[in-house]
């Protein structure tokens, strides 16, 4: 059994530096000594008073931190981050690590010199003497967190209440819901919601809303005479049901979850199969995946009991979700590997709690948060968490092909094993004394023939004969024992290769010698495991807490008579092993350990393997799979053993890291397999591995030493083993001899069983490939400490894995197995959750309109603002709630309101001076497009849109100014291909300038609400970027052959662009442009002229906004 | 036509209310602030004007000469000769205990290659890499007892520009043009010179992070393109201005039909900005307008091809502080084998980085004083972390962020000083240990800006450049 210590906990901090104690001693000498009263009024009051009193006394003006400093018994008591002091442990002592900078910085207008903060280690360390006398007054108890009362006190904690849609006067104005609530605030304040824009300005605005490109030129003919409520209801639920839906919307979560493709940092390493995950969004939102289901899917999809299948593809959904956990920012080489967990599950909360709550519950990773229901312990319980669930490859099965195919060939490879055992039962070898024989005239042959070449069967027949034995077979016999594979300790048949060529009389003394040989063996491997920590040896038939994701690994190690699949290795598996390609080499799986702590510096693996990779997975850190720096030998890719058993060493930086939690992990990402027998930690070189058990049985020196009696013992050893295996567990030298007769030929059944294994192999090759995408897997749990006030150095009490206790409560049942991301899942999204439904709503609010209900989409915390319309907010949550969470719903139902559908315009002066920023929806706002609609725009218009969807990204387009490390050493296209923009590959080092600029965020974190931006920077695109400018010649080149008439072709570029046609005045300006121009004669010079007027038409303001 | 005449001749109203409101609800707001100059919008109610500061500032510009990849302390400024005396030792008897460092291939203790001198009155310490900067002893304050947290390039180039190890946080140079707004009328607020090499981590050290686009640093190259869609794609400037003229008609149809809506006024204010960047920006990286003896002193002649580049660079600086340009932060030319990261060929590799910048930064002191410019202008010459004492191999150095030595110079600042002390091997800091966040508020503080007033609302928090952290080094500062 392995031997994983217990639950690993973080080491504790070290003793006091030995230089520093001596320093202590030495100045004792010449000082009062630290633990007097004198020592205390005169070298430690003054600086207390000098440093401290301002902010932790009762006489400060404001008290920090809940912390007084001015008696003893307040520094025993302690402020919000416990004791202050803890006599006798000046490292022990928050106050000590405060004053010498390390995690806090104390006092904060900089460091006390360095011998006042000694002086202050010596009155700790000597116990804290402070005289007695009263303190200034009873330390008040610091004002404990009250997770309740601030839960009780802020609206976004509240149930989700149904609300009535309130009466209006004028119900002839709308009789949504929605309106009712808009309408009676604006009569509440006397004013009039705007006029309905027209038609064609509805149609730009749902267009761009709903699908992110503007309408097309008939339907904009066409519409403003058919419009009616029904007409729009149909065209509404048309832009719903396009493709083109998802594209827009997946954009939306996309910048909630931080997407790109690179990690970023220095060398921005890829993020594989991350386009993965944005498909499965676009997928997602287009078939209105329920918004519970998504979120469920995000944080445990790879969990669910039921996941959600593709319809077409049959491969499970579900479980890409979870990439998102993973597209933040890395680093390649944390010296401090603790540390960077920490930011690295920070970002992963900090994301989480934004994106899927509104809630910033990172900011709890130091301290309870200053101002919402949220405690550190909270924060920590979903560390625990995140900490005990692993970044990993799932490989995705369409229509369970592969699961199937691999059922049938487990099926056919049992049915073969019977068939196999009924031959082996009925071997004539293993029921008489051929054995003995075969063995005895094969060292007759060997006797007379000690060079390796074959000899003649001729040669040969005199000796068969004289043992009764068929000259073929013991030809084999004689191949057999000049197997170098038998020369080893570990064969059964050692002895064979010891004595096949010696004269009788020396057979003895070889036995003996091989006897001693072997004994010593087993003395070196006993001793060896002595000096290891095994972390597995798979002897049992249980996984020994050892996790397989994915079906190659099967059930458990091998125990009986198996198949070994792996082409050109031996027929059948050991025993005690653990192996991936026990069904077939092109199943995928990984095989993961229990969280253990590195106390060795080297770990030793024996293992069979053929494009394998075993990793040590310290602290959860994966980027060494990129670049091993400081993580060197903790993986070890692409492994390669020919078949064979042998030991491989991860060490090299191992050492660096001792003492940090870590955990093994198995890998078998493509068509071939890892068998794992033993895996050790230690301090040096790999275990001697045990000798066969067999052969030190025969060469016990309690017998007669001749060819003879050991012929006979073997054949009786080797019969009654390879019986006992037949029925039941196998031990390793049994399954050694059958494989090495079936291979040499040795047994009448030996070519049957050999083409019954080319069937099977055959078979396996046919199992289709799996696709890989980015996942999470759960590890064994793991509970997490609290880092005191953030620290990585100082741990606090153990938080089991839970979900906020304001959200869910205390009587949350315990998670007991597995990371607690399923139950998190369903905490998360039980319809009570006050911010399941109240967060998504207003987001679509937010998109639809500009600006959120809570203006402050990401965070409903005290620090957020507060909803414009309270009530208008929870009737869209409870009747989201009311309709299978059905974002579609909700969206429909927002863009068919009289709100949404009033003009944009700022005529109407009273409204603007009494509601200057529109907080009551007086009118529609004027928005500017997104980067992506208005690139996607541009596209459509100018004829170069090529809709295809999904697949992997289109290379970004780098400009010369894009330079740095990482950069890719080819350029995508100019215009992306002609696709949308959410197929452009998002690279965090390189992201696009024309994008950026027109404000698509850096993804570093949830970003629900982007900054709207006005810089010259934008005008000098649209006015000189190569982009543009291509793109305004393809628009005129269209406008030219399909329009012959000018004032024709210009209303045609109008409706491209505007969605209307162009008033006179326009059609003038644009008419005078194009005849003041001189020397415009031939077609191209036309085209240019043409260009440039799509050109401006593209810088118009018009084009860029959305009324 | 400017834009003011045709406002004047349409008689739109410009309300600028709506920004205003929406400024202060953290929406668009942008409306590039630090971009726009009082000139562009005309208006005398303009309220991107530059902003008030907390309280009298000491310069107006910060020129950030940034020296990527982390020069050696102990071969520059930190003038250690007990490392001659322990040279070829083992550095864990002699030093004693060893922090990890990032490549842990430790070697023995390493001499400087090069010679320490006493220069100026003040007799700063100063090593032959610098004979032309040495001339300026007298006006450097060098600070010996800087660190760092992060011993690796990216995190720690984060650190410096961002106060943050992480990617995504605004740049000092974004924070500036967030409190300062701008002076400049044609230029952005902060501009990166690009002398061709972008450090690890990328644009996103110059970048604005949370705050608004408009602050994000710009990058100039010294080259025919110095900013990305600078040169009109038209033929002739006329032809480029009908186009526009036209686009202003369509804009004003536009503008009636909307009303004042303030983001699209700005965004139309922002097409005649850009207009005249394009003739401004080019004009500024004219150098050949710059006499013979100017460019001559600055190095643009040099032998070495890294110095003319780095000449470019300070030349360009001086004439952006001149534009009012509020953050101008230089980076390093390629060409020197590699930047200022010697693992290895330490003496190779520091003296091509060190020709490089010599005599361009000296002769940007001169210039920038000798116009009177120096006293409104604070220079800042820093790497991102220091360099080991002991060898790294044979002849390299490794990462040290336990100490390292940064200088400043001009307004504010009191030159012929060092500030801070490192142990006897120059390894870690023993005297006034400093952070980043230190050296920010300082910089902050010089521009007439509180740190810790200087912030911005983001994921429910009021952000600064020195997070919680930093304190004015109030002991460097001239009185």
């Amino acid at each position: 059994m392995a031997n994983f210590n217990s639950m690993p906990r973080r080491p504790s901090k070290g003793i006091v530096p030995l230089a520093l104690t001596i320093f202590w001693l030495c100045s004792t000498v010449r000082a009062q000594s630290p633990d007097t009263v004198e020592y205390f009024e005169k070298q430690i009051r003054p600086l207390l008073s000098q440093h401290c009193f301002e902010c932790h006394s009762h006489k400060s003006r404001r008290l920090e931190a809940n912390l007084y400093l001015d008696s003893r018994a307040g520094l025993l008591q302690g402020g919000d981050s416990g004791p202050a002091i803890v006599p006798g442990s000046p490292d022990g002592s928050p106050l000590i690590q405060a004053v010498r900078y390390e995690g806090y910085e104390m006092p904060p207008r900089g460091k006390m010199p360095p011998a006042d903060i000694d002086k202050l280690v010596r009155w700790v360390a000597a116990g804290a003497v402070w005289p007695k006398e009263d303190s200034p007054a009873p330390p008040v108890a610091a004002q404990a967190f009250d997770w309740q009362l601030r839960q009780q006190t802020h609206w976004a904690w509240q149930p989700v209440k149904a609300v009535e849609p309130p009466r209006i006067s004028d119900p002839a104005w709308s009789d949504s819901p929605v309106d009712r609530f808009i309408l009676q605030k604006l009569q509440s304040q006397q004013l009039q919601p705007a006029a309905p824009a027209d038609s064609r300005t509805w149609l730009r605005r749902v267009y761009f809303d709903l699908i992110g490109l503007p309408p097309p030129v008939d339907l904009v003919a066409s519409f403003p005479k058919q419009d009616s409520p029904e007409v729009r209801r149909q065209l509404v639920d048309d832009l719903l049901q396009s493709p083109r839906f998802g594209e827009k919307w997946a954009r939306h979560w996309m910048d909630l979850v931080r997407y790109a493709e690179t990690h970023g940092h220095e060398f921005d390493y890829p993020i594989p199969h991350a386009w993965q995950y944005r498909d499965y969004l676009i997928r997602a939102f287009n078939t209105d995946v329920p918004y519970d289901q998504l979120l469920r899917e995000h944080i445990a999809g790879d969990l669910l009991e039921h996941p959600r299948y593709h319809p077409e593809t049959g491969r499970n959904e579900s479980v890409i979700g979870t990439g998102f956990w993973y597209l933040g920012e890395a680093v390649h080489a944390p010296t401090n590997v603790l540390a960077d967990l920490s930011t690295r599950v920070e970002n992963q909360i900090d994301v989480f709690g934004r994106a899927f709550l509104g809630l910033s519950i990172a900011c709890a990773r130091c301290h309870d948060h200053k101002f919402d229901a949220i405690s550190k312990e909270d924060y920590y319980a979903l560390y625990g968490i995140l900490n005990s669930t692993h970044r990993t490859e799932s490989w995705l099965d369409a229509h369970h092909d592969i699961e199937n195919q691999a059922t049938a060939l487990q099926a056919r490879q049992t049915s073969t094993l019977q068939q196999t055992h009924t031959w082996l039962a009925a071997e004539p070898a293993l029921a008489d004394d051929t054995i003995s024989r075969s063995l005895q005239a094969a060292c007759v042959v060997l006797g007379r023939h000690p060079d390796s070449s074959p000899p003649a069967l001729e040669q040969l027949l005199p000796i068969a004969q004289s043992f009764g034995l068929d000259p073929q077979r013991l030809l084999q016999w004689v191949q057999a024992l000049r197997d170098p594979q038998i020369a080893s300790l570990q064969h059964p048949a050692v002895l064979w290769s010891r004595i096949g060529t010696v004269a009788p009389q020396a057979v003895d003394a070889r036995c003996s010698a091989l006897h001693d040989e072997l004994l010593q063996a087993r003395q070196r491997a006993e001793q060896d495991r002595k000096e290891t920590v095994s972390l597995g040896d798979f002897n049992s038939n249980q996984f020994e807490g050892w996790q397989p994701q994915g079906i190659a690994f099967g059930t458990g190690p091998v125990t009986g008579l198996a198949w070994n699949m792996s082409p050109g290795s031996d027929v059948f598996q050991l025993p005690g092993i653990v192996c991936s390609g026990g069904t077939s080499p092109r199943l995928r799986g990984a095989l993961r350990s229990p969280v253990f702590t590195l106390t060795h510096p080297v770990i030793h693996t024996r293992l069979r393997a053929r494009h394998a990779m075993l990793r040590v997975v310290i602290e959860n850190y994966y980027m060494d799979q990129y670049q091993p720096l400081l993580f060197g030998q903790a993986t070890r890719k692409d492994i390669d053993t020919a078949g064979k058993f042998i030991w491989i060493t991860q060490q090299g930086d191992l050492k660096n890291h001792l003492g940090r939690r870590a955990y093994l992990e198995v890998l078998d990402p493509d068509n071939g397999e890892v068998a794992i027998d033993e895996i050790v930690m230690s301090s040096g070189n790999a275990p001697s591995d045990a000798p066969s058990a067999a052969a030190l049985e025969l060469t016990a020196p309690s017998r007669p030493m001749t060819v003879e009696s050991l012929a006979q013992a073997c054949q009786q050893q080797w019969i009654q083993r390879i019986q006992t295996a037949l029925r039941g567990p196998a031990d390793s030298d049994s399954i050694a001899l059958i494989n090495w007769m079936t291979t040499h030929r040795l047994l009448d059944a030996s070519e049957q069983i050999r083409r019954l294994r080319e069937t099977l192999l055959k078979q396996a090759e046919t199992i289709p490939e799996p696709m890989p995408v980015l996942s999470t897997v759960d590890g064994v749990p793991v509970e997490e400490q609290v880092h005191i006030r953030g620290s990585d150095e100082n741990f606090g009490e153990t938080v089991p894995q839970r979900f906020l206790l304001a959200i869910s409560g205390t009587g949350q049942a315990p998670i007991t197995s597995g990371s607690g991301r399923l139950e998190l899942a369903d905490r998360v999204t039980q319809h009570d959750n006050p911010f399941l439904s109240r967060v998504i709503v207003n987001r679509i609010w937010h998109h639809l309109f500009g600006r959120g209900i809570v203006a402050s989409v990401d965070d409903f915390g005290v620090m957020g603002q507060l909803p414009t319309h309270p009530e208008l907010l929870d009737w869209l949550a409870q009747d989201f709630l009311e309709h299978q969470l059905s974002l579609k719903h909700t969206i429909r139902t927002l863009v068919l309101s009289k709100t949404y559908a009033q003009s944009s315009s700022h005529h109407h002066a009273q409204a603007e001076m009494q509601d200057p920023a529109n907080l009551l929806w007086h009118r529609m706002a004027v928005r500017k497009l997104s980067a992506e609609q208005l690139r996607d725009a541009i596209l459509q218009i100018s004829g170069r849109l090529d809709l295809q969807m999904s697949g992997k990204s289109v290379p970004a387009y780098l400009t010369s100014f894009m330079q740095g490390r990482g950069r890719p050493a080819t350029n995508g296209p100019l215009d992306g291909a002609g696709r949308r923009t959410v197929y452009l590959e998002v690279r965090r080092n390189f992201l696009s300038p024309f994008l950026l600029t027109f404000d698509m965020p850096i993804p570093f974190s949830c970003m629900g609400h982007r900054a709207t931006s006005n810089v010259p920077a934008q005008a000098l695109i649209l006015m000189n970027d190569p982009f543009i400018l291509e793109q305004s010649r393809l628009w005129a080149h269209q406008a030219l052959d399909t329009q012959h008439e000018t004032n024709s072709r210009i209303d045609h570029l109008f409706r491209q662009a505007y969605a209307r046609p162009a008033r006179p005045e326009e059609l003038e300006l644009i008419e005078t442009f194009l005849h003041d121009r001189p020397g415009v004669t031939s077609d191209t010079d036309e085209l240019q002229t043409w260009a440039d007027v799509c050109h401006m038409l593209l810088n118009r303001k018009e084009f860029v906004f959305l009324q | 036509m400017h834009i003011s005449s045709w406002r004047a001749s349409h008689s739109v109203s410009f309300s600028r209310r709506h920004l205003l409101q929406s400024c202060a609800n953290g929406f668009g707001a942008v409306a590039a602030t630090a971009l726009l100059s009082q000139a562009a919008s005309g208006a005398s109610d303009n309220p991107l004007r530059p902003k008030v500061t907390h309280f009298p500032p000491r310069v107006r510009s910060i020129i950030f000469l940034y020296m990527d990849g982390g020069p050696s302390q102990i071969d520059t400024f930190d003038y250690k000769p007990l490392l001659e005396k322990y040279h070829g030792a083992d550095p864990r008897q002699a030093i004693g205990k060893l922090e990890p460092t990032q490549f842990n291939n430790v070697g023995k203790v390493l001499k400087s290659p090069w010679t320490f001198r006493q220069y100026g009155e003040s007799g700063q310490w100063i090593s032959s890499l610098f004979p032309c900067l040495a001339q300026h002893a007298d006006e450097l304050c060098i600070i010996k007892s800087m660190t760092s947290r992060f011993p690796e390039h990216t995190s720690a180039n984060y650190f410096l520009h961002t106060g943050s190890g992480v990617q995504g946080r605004p740049s000092m140079g974004a924070w500036i043009g967030y409190g300062l707004g701008s002076e400049s009328r044609n230029l952005p607020g902060f501009v990166v010179l690009n002398g061709g090499l972008i450090p690890p981590g990328g644009l996103d050290n110059f970048n604005s992070g949370f705050l608004p686009a408009s602050y994000q640093g710009s990058i100039v190259r010294p080259t025919s393109v110095p900013i990305a869609n600078i040169h009109p794609s038209e033929k002739t400037t006329q032809l480029q201005r009908r186009k526009l003229d036209l686009l202003h008609q369509l804009d004003l149809g536009s503008l009636a039909q909307m009303g004042p809506v303030d983001e699209v006024e700005a965004a139309i204010a922002n097409q005649e900005l850009a207009f005249r960047m394009q003739s401004a920006v080019p004009d500024l990286v004219d150098l050949s307008r710059e006499s013979l003896t100017t460019q001559q002193q600055y190095g643009m002649h040099a032998e070495w091809k890294g110095t003319q580049i780095f000449a470019r660079q300070c030349l360009l600086a001086r004439r952006m502080v001149e534009q009012g340009v509020r953050f101008i932060e230089l980076t390093c030319p390629g060409g020197n084998g590699d930047r200022w990261d010697q693992h290895s060929r330490l003496k190779d590799g520091h003296e091509k980085n060190a020709v490089t910048i010599d005599q361009p930064i000296a002769a940007l002191l001169s210039d920038l004083k000798q116009r009177g410019l120096l006293d409104e202008t604070l220079i800042v010459w820093a790497g991102e972390f220091g360099r080991t004492p002991f060898a790294q191999g044979d002849d390299g150095r490794d990462h040290n962020q336990f100490a390292f030595s940064l200088w400043m110079a001009g307004g504010g600042i009191r030159g012929g000083m060092s500030y801070g002390h490192t142990d006897e091997w120059g390894y870690k800091t023993i005297e006034n240990r400093l952070e980043i966040h230190d050296l920010h508020a300082t910089m902050l503080h010089l521009l007439g800006l509180d740190h810790t007033r200087t912030t911005f609302r983001f994921s429910s928090r009021e952000m600064r450049l020195t997070d919680v952290h930093g304190n004015v080094i109030h002991d460097i500062l001239s009185t």
